[in-house]
């Protein structure tokens, strides 16, 4: 197990350093510039700022410093924000993409598990083709859709909550479950399949030929197998909700990860853009790594000896 | 595109819904009296920073400019400078210096004195070319502004000295007689050096700032919010009564509609109002309209063929119907332009350029050689994304086919992109808009007194630079205005702008604030604004009875 864990992240600096140059050259090839601004600087001002933060250098020296700070884990100054380092708006705005994140998941998790396994037990029920409907829903109903559409009902209708920004638990509600929907009919629609499988399985048939209750049989052995697909769902979906929110976040105005990656890209503002695509990598690659090592432990059919 | 595609649709959405939204109020949306001091203001964006030499934008500056008092600071109504650190001024040799007399009870919140040196220091670091200050332009105006800036000089030959601790003396690269109403922008701010020398970058910080302003910086959240609250030892802190301001930094325009509504925020930003939304709330009692500061219009290349030939700029300008774009097609009670500088400069008339005339139009096409159209090239109309300009472009577009028979292509390019092409010139006409940053006619006729990156026709004239130098030394405001006049016409003349109309003010506010006044800059000293404790909901019913 060692093993495996130490080889993947060792496999993980090649994957890193692909991503990183192939995104360093795409952003340069974009036009435009950190300073661009509707009313154009002074040249000379323009000249002195592409020289403070080194712009002003050949692109592939550019290259070689960057790759050289960032083995100091120096993931550079923001352009747009004067003063801050990426090092510094990544932990700033972390924690925020973390609760909203996890919320919106641990919900998808608990209404998304039940109805799949509701489903899968009552299989081609009025109740099964009722669920398999919502999630189909969920699905399909993109978050800019329904994101407004809460907000007319509980904030502009009812005035039970606010309809944006970011402080307490109130505002937390509407965008994990506008961020949620989608999750709810994933999982939803996995838990169904896996379940569905495991529950024609020859190893349930024998533990109900043993007489085991129904209850034991659906939750100690059925769900360990049938919610693999939703494991290794997880690990994707967990990077996505961290940094992948752009839209939720900016219908909300959330200050997560999300609105700053967009925020980056729009004003060309390469160190945060690039320190992101590194940073939501890095999670992404763990992520995998973790959820493979939960599947071991949930299948042990599965050996990473 | 994406992101373009988004908001296309939420609005969709939002106005799909929108009957039942608006309801037959007088006012729109959730309001409830307020008992204390406190305002909710959406600030449009993110600040890049909120050190004056650091940025150019109107967020930073809403915030910089209730930390710090300048020499003198707009009147919150007309917007002329008003007393502020300065209590007095007045102009030298015929506006080539100006001497301030400063007050002598101003502190910074360290409890320093404000003096003439932390003027002389703060411009100086104003135009180092360390700095890179993006307003440094500015700052040329002073004594060897520009050569300091292009490294020719160090920044301590800057034309400004401190006579003795409570005098301060500028000395103008040319007369300049208008000086004075730049004096409040921001980039004009006196700064602690001792702060901003100890801290570096991070004197901004609210933990580590210094500021002789009316309100103090107490929290500074990234993307949610910035927190000032009054400062007490403000030399004018008798006469400020707002207590605390929240800037939230809402940038998607339907969620700053939807705050309003809900009641979580108390006033916005001009423009911070979806368009399709505007026809409804235009009814409401809190919305506000007015004249801004900005005009919108297109940029002949009179680089290229065939806009290097004068005729045909104005050809395509009077086959323009402006007032159909400003009244059936955008409907937000913009005013159709024939000229570049907005109305509402005191003393300076709206100048008259070419007015919609079809036939005058083929007329000066024909003499231009291209009879009805005949041989005239296919032309681009480049726009930024978004769903207004392409509007105006295909409404442009087809006027233009329709009156004198000659083709053009709309091209729509992300933001970036699109700045990028106008400033390399690699474009037939460009949207293109300006804001002013100072009352006065110079700051629109100026961007075309030199091959600067904001001239983006690339119209230069010797007689025309030389003509607004002139105009900007005459010392007498009347005289000097008539110049400006003049100089104007000669702009339109060339042919190398096509304005279209001048924005309009537009904006929601809770009635019970106080003290915010439509005005061209869309500025709002918050030292000047309350909240009126007694506004009620029923008063209001009262009085319509």
């Amino acid at each position: 197990m060692l093993k495996l864990i130490i080889r993947r992240l060792l496999g993980m600096i090649p994957i890193l350093l692909v991503i990183i140059t192939i995104t360093f050259f795409l952003l340069r090839l974009a036009p435009g510039s950190p300073f661009a601004n509707e009313k154009a600087f002074p040249k000379e001002v323009t000249e002195a700022l592409n020289k403070q933060y080194g712009l002003d250098k050949p692109i592939h020296i550019q290259y070689v410093n960057y790759i050289k700070e960032l083995a100091k884990g120096n993931l550079g100054p923001s352009t747009r924000y004067v003063g801050k380092t990426v090092n510094e708006m990544i932990w700033e705005h972390l924690p925020t993409s973390l609760v909203l994140g996890l919320t919106a998941y641990i919900f998808a998790l608990i209404v998304g598990l039940s109805i799949g396994i509701i489903s899968s037990l009552r299989q081609n029920s009025k109740l099964d083709y009722a669920s398999m409907a919502v999630a189909m829903l969920g699905i399909s109903i993109p978050s800019f859709v329904l994101g407004p559409m809460l907000v007319i009902v509980f904030s502009l209708s009812l005035f039970l909550l606010p309809p944006a920004r970011w402080g307490d638990f109130r505002h937390l509600i509407l965008p994990a479950l506008t961020l949620s929907a989608v999750y709810i009919a994933y999982i939803a629609r996995l838990t169904r399949s896996g379940m569905l499988e495991v529950l024609r399985a020859d190893y349930i048939r024998t533990a109900r030929a043993k007489g085991l209750a129904e209850t034991v049989i659906v939750l100690r052995h059925a769900l360990r197998g049938g919610i693999i697909p939703v494991v290794s769902f997880t690990g994707p979906a967990l990077t996505f909700l961290l940094a992948g929110t752009i839209v939720v976040e900016r219908i909300f105005a959330v200050p997560g990860l999300g609105h700053v990656f967009i925020e980056a890209a729009n004003s060309r503002d390469y160190s945060v853009v690039m320190g992101l695509t590194l940073f939501v990598s890095t999670v992404l690659i763990v992520m995998n790594l973790f959820v493979d090592i939960t599947i071991g432990f949930l299948d042990p059919r599965i050996s990473y000896k | 595109m994406y992101k373009t595609k988004v908001i296309l649709i939420c609005l969709l959405i939002i106005i799909a819904s929108l009957p039942a939204c608006i309801s037959a109020s007088a006012y729109f949306g959730k309001i409830e009296t307020r008992s204390n001091q406190v305002l909710y203001y959406s600030n449009a964006a993110e600040p890049r920073s909120i050190d004056p030499h650091k940025t150019a934008g109107v967020p930073e500056g809403n915030i910089i400019m209730s930390l710090i008092d300048r020499l003198t600071e707009y009147d919150p109504k007309t917007l002329e400078p008003r007393p502020a650190i300065a209590e007095s001024w007045e102009p030298l040799d015929q506006a080539s210096k100006w001497v301030f007399h400063l007050r002598k009870n101003a502190f910074w919140t360290d409890k320093h004195p404000v003096t003439a040196h932390d003027f002389v220091w703060a411009w100086q670091r104003g135009i180092d070319p360390k700095t890179a200050t993006p307003y440094a332009g500015l700052l040329y105006y002073v004594k060897n502004g520009e050569a300091i800036s292009q490294g020719k000089l160090p920044p301590s030959a800057l034309g400004i000295r401190a006579i003795d601790d409570y005098t301060l003396e500028v000395e103008m690269e040319h007369p300049t007689a208008f000086f004075i109403k730049m004096t409040p922008h921001y980039v004009f701010s006196p700064l602690p050096s001792w702060t901003i020398e100890k801290y570096g970058d991070k004197w901004i910080a609210p933990e580590n700032i210094v500021n002789n302003g009316a309100f103090k910086i107490v929290e500074w959240k990234p993307y949610n919010q910035i927190v000032l609250v009054k400062n007490p030892d403000y030399w004018d802190a008798a006469n400020v009564k707002l207590e605390k301001a929240y800037f939230y930094p809402i940038d998607d325009n339907p969620t700053n509609v939807n705050l309003y509504k809900s009641g979580d925020i108390d006033t916005m930003q001009s423009g911070s109002i979806p368009i399709p939304f505007i026809k409804a709330l235009r009814k409401k009692k809190d919305y506000v309209i007015g004249t801004f500061f900005t005009t919108c219009y297109y940029s002949f290349n009179v680089k290229r063929k065939p806009f290097d030939d004068p005729r045909v700029c104005h050809a395509l300008n009077m086959a323009v119907d402006k007032a159909a774009i400003t009244d059936k097609l955008i409907g937000k009670g913009d005013k159709p332009a024939t000229s570049l500088v907005p109305p509402g400069i005191p003393g300076y008339p709206e100048v008259k350029g070419d007015s919609y005339d079809p036939e005058g139009a083929k007329k000066l096409l024909a003499e231009a050689g291209y009879a009805d159209g005949k041989g005239f090239p296919v032309i681009t109309i480049y726009f930024n994304t978004l769903e207004s300009n392409r509007q105006i472009a295909e409404a442009i577009q087809r006027m233009w086919k329709q009156t004198l028979n000659i083709k053009a292509e709309l091209q729509n390019e992300e933001w970036q992109t699109f700045t990028a092409r106008r400033e390399r010139h690699d474009f037939d006409v460009a949207r293109d808009s300006w804001t002013g940053d100072y009352l006065d006619a110079d700051t629109f006729l100026n961007l075309f007194a030199t091959d600067n990156p904001n001239n983006h026709p690339g119209w230069v004239n010797e007689e025309y630079t030389k003509m607004l130098t002139e105009a900007n030394q005459e010392p007498n405001e009347a005289k000097r205005n008539e110049m400006l006049v003049k100089v104007e016409k000669k702009l339109l003349d060339g042919g190398a702008v096509m304005p279209i109309y001048f924005y309009a003010l537009s904006y929601m506010k809770k009635p019970f604030l106080e003290g915010w006044y439509a005005n061209l800059f869309d500025i709002h000293p918050l030292k000047y604004v309350s909240i009126n404790t007694n506004w009620k909901p029923e008063n209001e019913q009262a009085e319509k009875k």
